[in-house]
């Protein structure tokens, strides 16, 4: 805080010391009144000390806070002049723009087609620019403020001399779809204040604003008074927008949306979509929002469009709503070996009703559609039926799992089984790829041989999954070595072992829920199965099992009873691909699991939802750092049906990390040294970013950032404003003290409200004056009645 | 009306212009001799009565009874007989001599007087008869005691007098000779000292000095603690001693209207206390009141009269209050 007349207030000040003076001056030598009752003087007075010393007190001090308020009025305190920029000398601003999701929302008091936040931060910046002079020294830079790790592709973090370049740059700013992250901007900001500079004074200026999404106040922010260039550096300036000003607007968020199914398989096949809305800003009245859900490839839509409305009482925050999507013409039009990986770019578009916000009203999920899904059945004759045994003892494991996944004879089969014996088929000249299959279940893995294990290697890189199973005909499981090299790192033994004992009984099967990777899905692979699991592992009793420990990368998604891992699951090398190992084959001598219903559902889930899960689509979050294979980039598609195309053209056409998607759309994982386009990415909006609450307490927290109290952008620009003119009238460089030249049209700031305080804590303090004389109490009686009554 | 402090002639011309006057501290401040003072309180409160105070207190009439053999015919009711033709008797009741004692408060307390002496007189005197120059709570204890002592003398009952503050300072014998006023008068020339008040001791001393049933007229600011007062009082019941209590107090003490802050000392060794009177005025007035209300209590519970004199005030309805007393005291003991 700084003041108009600062000898004004030390005059002021001075003057407080005027009551306590006079106190000390009252306590001065008096005559001593001789008294004789002094018996009843002294109980009088040790029944009122205490209340005569609080009255003494709150008068002392109501009469120092008024004579100390009449002093900082007279000082005419300005709080805006504390960021206005210093008028001599060279100056270095940072200018920090707020270009995320939440500045594309109206401006204040715009309503809801006027400017947007980020217009109005525009106009600011241009405001103190104009008030810099590149020939006194002055610089700037421009910081955009979007997403985490890195600025925004507009941003100058250089100061330059030249204001019209960082001008244009401001100018320039579009709002994105990332959220803006001021932890992460302001530690960026301390390691550059950190680097030393050209000695000038660096003023930092945010133009922003503070919401639920940017701040976390629970979090102190990196200090930047230590970093300046030296101990003896003033403050940097800060200048602080106003978080929201009068009725905010209210904007509904898509949170979440999840799938139920990551593939769909078969003509009309639907997904159940579980979609989460948030609400925030103005919450007091109602509110309707449509949502529409959609398959869709990169061509156009792939479904028909389904919808649900959700309806908002007053103050609700959070509804959820459930959409079916299915497939149709448009899956079995692209059907076919050469439209495969189109089809794999099939998802989820959910859309709602405009508002505030538009970037979050829309989302996007990976979701496979599939006329069928082609699989490999890897299994040597031993893995057949065994002759001369009954009916049901004659089926071997590969028989089991072709009943499992085919148990209706049909001509066009959702699942479709070509078994392959492996000591043979990737031999010779004959040798086949595993490029047109979906996945490989391996029944019997002791068959294969080098080029067999290199098939299922590249499957895995293909996004492609690999059921594996102990064989039934091998003593020892000597193939478990090979596993390491796909990538999973399971501890295999090479021996099974009996649960069964002398009771011929095994435990039984438990529910397992653990995910395969958290990044990458949170659904399980048995997920759909539901409460049913239980139910229908209850029966199941395994009398043998290969003992596989289960690892953080490859946890067991179904236990025994006793703990034991029986179905796992784990990435392929590179996190591509999905290996489910189960811990027994489905064969009688094993455990009686294929004689149970669990079978049918255990192995169709097992290959559906692997399926889908061994694609691993990347997800992209706007502003969000990405996680990408090394080498790889993604190459932008363009966003179905040409909706939006300024939007499109908002990001390069190819990114690499460490640049950041910013906006949401579609992009390709290209990968070197991978056949093939595998997978897609899909950017979309972060989860709360177009939440715009404002924070409570997030000035001061933005305040203990940087040692001084905020203030709003209005205030500071104005003065700004005013300092420019003043530049003008003076000539540039002119020594003059601006802020002193400005007197005359300076803004009243606080001081008549400080004087307002004065006058009416002065009449408190009469009020107390009055009261704590005891002037009522101490009137004089009439004249003596002795006299009188005579 | 003018009086002159020293001239008898004036005295005689106030006497007819109005006798009350002659009971009023202002008066009385101008009066140099207590003698003086002390008649002319006692004409003036006579004259206010207008009655004379000599006059029908030796022979009272009690009864009649029947007449019966033996009885003294000197005190037949002639006068009944000739109306009625019956001989009745006429009783009186017994005449005996009242015994008054006189203790008069020395105490550093009762040296306290709000009003100077000279603007009490009027006149031009700076100074009382002791080179005091405010009218203290003593002089107006003194001149109650010496009216008293008069009025006593002048039926021809005895009365002695104890001054006395932490003990008894002077003391002079019972006497109804009309000569024992003059050293009581002297007496009363006593300058209080700055000891505190001992009550209980002083009147134990005095009531060891009595043999006979005596009546106590106790003249003090009573600024002291009262559950020593109590006990004594019940000491002074058990010896069938009458007491009348005149608590003389000083009007600034009554109203204690200071209005400037200042350090207030105490007139017996008390400590010095800065205060502000204002804000103390409503609990220091409590406490008084308080004070007051359990003397009086005291004082009826054990039978005795109770009065409380302003410096500022005359002094007759004390003399009325003491007269009635003594004879209601002389009925008892009758």
């Amino acid at each position: 805080m700084s003041f108009l007349h600062p000898a004004l207030l030390a005059v002021g000040l001075g003057a407080v010391l005027i009551p306590i003076l006079i106190h000390i001056l009252m306590r001065r030598r008096r005559q001593p009144v001789r008294w004789a009752a002094m018996r009843f003087l002294e109980q009088a007075l040790k029944s009122q000390r205490k209340r005569l010393r609080l009255e003494q007190l709150l008068l002392l001090a109501a009469r120092c806070l008024v004579l100390a308020l009449l002093a900082l009025a007279l000082g005419r305190p300005l709080l805006g002049d504390r960021s206005a920029l210093p008028a001599s000398g060279p100056r270095t601003v940072y200018l920090v723009i707020d270009a995320s999701i939440a500045s594309s929302r109206p401006g204040s008091g715009a309503g809801t087609s006027g400017p947007t936040r980020l217009a109005e931060q525009q106009a600011q910046a241009r405001e103190l620019l104009s008030s810099l002079d590149a020939s006194r020294g002055d610089k700037a830079a421009l910081l955009a403020l979007s997403g985490r790790g890195v600025w925004a592709e507009a941003s100058i973090a250089t100061p330059t001399s030249q204001i019209a370049s960082v001008a244009s740059a401001v100018a320039a700013l579009t709002p994105t779809d990332a959220p803006a992250d001021l932890h992460a901007a302001f530690e960026r900001l301390s390691a550059l204040l950190a680097s030393p500079g050209d000695g000038a004074q660096p003023q930092i200026v945010y133009l922003g604003d503070l919401l639920a999404a940017q701040a976390d106040v629970s979090r102190p922010l990196a200090s930047l008074v230590p970093t300046t260039a030296s101990a003896s550096t003033p403050a940097p300036v800060l200048i602080v927008a106003d978080s929201v000003e009068g009725t905010p607007a209210t904007n509904v968020s898509l949170a979440s949306v999840e799938p139920t199914r990551a593939v769909l398989v078969g003509k009309g096949a639907s997904s159940g979509v579980r979609v989460t809305l948030a609400r925030s800003g103005n919450l007091a009245g109602p509110g309707r929002t449509e949502v529409r859900a959609q398959l869709w490839t990169p061509a156009g839509p792939a479904g028909p469009e389904s919808s649900a409305s959700v309806t908002w009482a007053p103050a609700q925050r959070e509804a959820q709503a459930v959409l079916d999507v299915a497939s149709s013409s448009a899956a079995e039009a692209t059907s076919g070996s050469e439209s495969r990986l189109a089809l794999r770019d099939t998802f989820v578009r959910v859309r709602i009703d405009a508002d505030a916000i538009e970037g979050d009203n829309e989302a996007v999920r990976v979701l496979t559609a599939r006329d069928r899904l082609d699989l490999a059945l890897l299994a040597s004759p031993s893995a057949r039926g065994r002759p001369g045994a009954s009916a049901i003892e004659r089926l071997g494991p590969a028989d089991w799992l072709e009943l499992a996944l085919a148990p209706v004879r049909s001509n066009a089969p959702d699942l479709k089984v070509t078994a392959l014996d492996p000591a043979r088929a990737f031999a010779g000249s004959a040798a086949r790829s595993l490029a047109e299959f979906d996945a490989a279940l391996v029944a019997s893995p002791e068959s294969l041989d080098d080029a067999g294990w290199a098939r299922l290697a590249e499957l895995l890189d293909r996004g492609g999954l690999l059921l594996l199973m102990p064989s039934t005909s091998a003593g020892a499981q000597l193939w478990t070595d090979r596993l390491a090299a796909l990538g999973a790192d399971w501890t295999l033994p090479r021996d099974p072992i009996d649960l069964a004992g002398t009771g011929g009984e095994g435990p039984g099967l438990a529910l397992a829920t653990t995910p395969i990777t958290p990044t990458t899905t949170n659904t399980t692979l048995l997920a759909t199965l539901g409460p049913e699991l239980a139910e229908l592992a209850r029966p199941v009793r395994v009398r043998r099992v290969l003992p596989i420990r289960a690892t953080e990368r490859g946890p067991a998604i179904l236990s025994l009873a006793d703990g034991q891992p029986f179905v796992l699951a784990s990435r392929g090398k590179g996190d591509r691909g999905l290996i489910v190992l189960l811990a027994a084959p489905p064969d009688l001598a094993w455990s009686d699991l294929p004689a149970r219903p669990l079978m049918v559902p255990l192995m169709q889930e097992l290959v559906r939802q692997g399926v889908g899960q061994a694609s691993a689509p990347i997800s992209l979050i706007a502003g969000a750092p990405m996680d990408l294979p090394a080498g790889a980039r993604l190459r932008k598609l363009a966003w179905p049906g040409g909706e939006d195309a300024a939007r499109a053209s908002l990001e390069p056409e190819s990114i690499s990390p460490p640049a950041l998607v910013r906006h949401r759309s579609l992009w390709q994982l290209v990968e070197t040294g991978i056949a093939g386009e595998r997978v897609r990415g899909l950017a979309s909006v972060a989860p709360g970013a177009g939440l715009i609450d404002p924070v409570p307490g997030a000035q001061a927290w933005l305040a203990r950032a940087f040692a001084v109290e905020p203030v709003t952008a209005r205030e500071s620009l104005a003065q700004a404003s005013r300092q420019a003119r003043a530049n003008a009238s003076t000539g540039a460089g002119g020594s003059t003290d601006t802020r002193a030249a400005d007197t005359s049209t300076a803004p009243p700031g606080i001081a008549p409200w400080l004087l307002l305080a004065a006058a009416l804590l002065a009449g408190v303090e009469m009020i107390l004056a009055r009261r704590f004389s005891h002037a009522e109490t101490s009137a004089r009686p009439g004249p003596g009645a002795g006299v009188g009554a005579a | 009306m003018a009086l002159d402090g020293a001239a008898g002639p004036s005295m005689t011309q106030a006497k007819g212009a109005d006798a009350s006057l002659y009971l009023h501290p202002q008066t009385l401040a101008r009066l140099s001799t207590f003698e003086l003072r002390a008649k002319m309180i006692v004409e003036g409160f006579s004259s206010g009565q207008h009655r004379s105070p000599y006059q029908g207190l030796s022979v009272e009439f009690a009864q009649h009874r029947p007449y019966a053999a033996g009885d003294d015919l000197r005190h037949l009711d002639w006068k009944v007989f000739g109306r009625s033709d019956k001989l009745q008797l006429k009783q009186h009741q017994q005449e005996t001599n009242l015994d008054l004692v006189i203790l008069v408060d020395a105490s550093g307390s009762m040296d306290y007087g709000s009003r100077s002496f000279e603007d009490a007189s009027g006149l031009g005197v700076s100074a009382g008869p002791t080179g005091r120059k405010h009218w203290s709570k003593f002089d107006h204890a003194t001149a109650l005691a010496a009216a008293l002592a008069y009025i006593t003398l002048r039926q021809s009952d005895r009365v002695g007098l104890v001054v006395f503050a932490d003990k008894v300072l002077s003391m002079v014998k019972r006497s109804s000779a009309r000569a024992a006023w003059r050293p009581i008068v002297e007496n009363l020339s006593v300058h209080p000292v700055g000891a505190a008040t001992d009550f209980p001791r002083a009147i134990d001393q005095t009531l060891a000095t009595l043999t006979n049933r005596c009546m106590l007229a106790v003249v003090s600011d009573f600024l002291t603690d009262l559950d020593a007062v109590r006990a004594t009082l019940a000491r002074v019941r058990h010896a069938r001693h009458d007491l009348i209590a005149f608590q003389v107090l000083d009007r600034a003490e009554i109203e204690f209207d200071f209005d400037e802050p200042a350090p207030f000392e105490g007139l017996e060794g008390e400590a010095r206390v800065k205060i502000d009177p204002r804000a103390l005025r409503g609990a220091y007035l409590a406490a008084l009141r308080e004070h007051e209300e359990k003397l009086r209590a005291s004082l009826v519970a054990f039978g005795f009269d109770f009065h409380r004199l302003c410096t500022h005030d005359w002094l007759g309805p004390a003399l009325a209050a003491f007269v009635t007393r003594r004879n209601a005291s002389m009925r008892r003991g009758g």
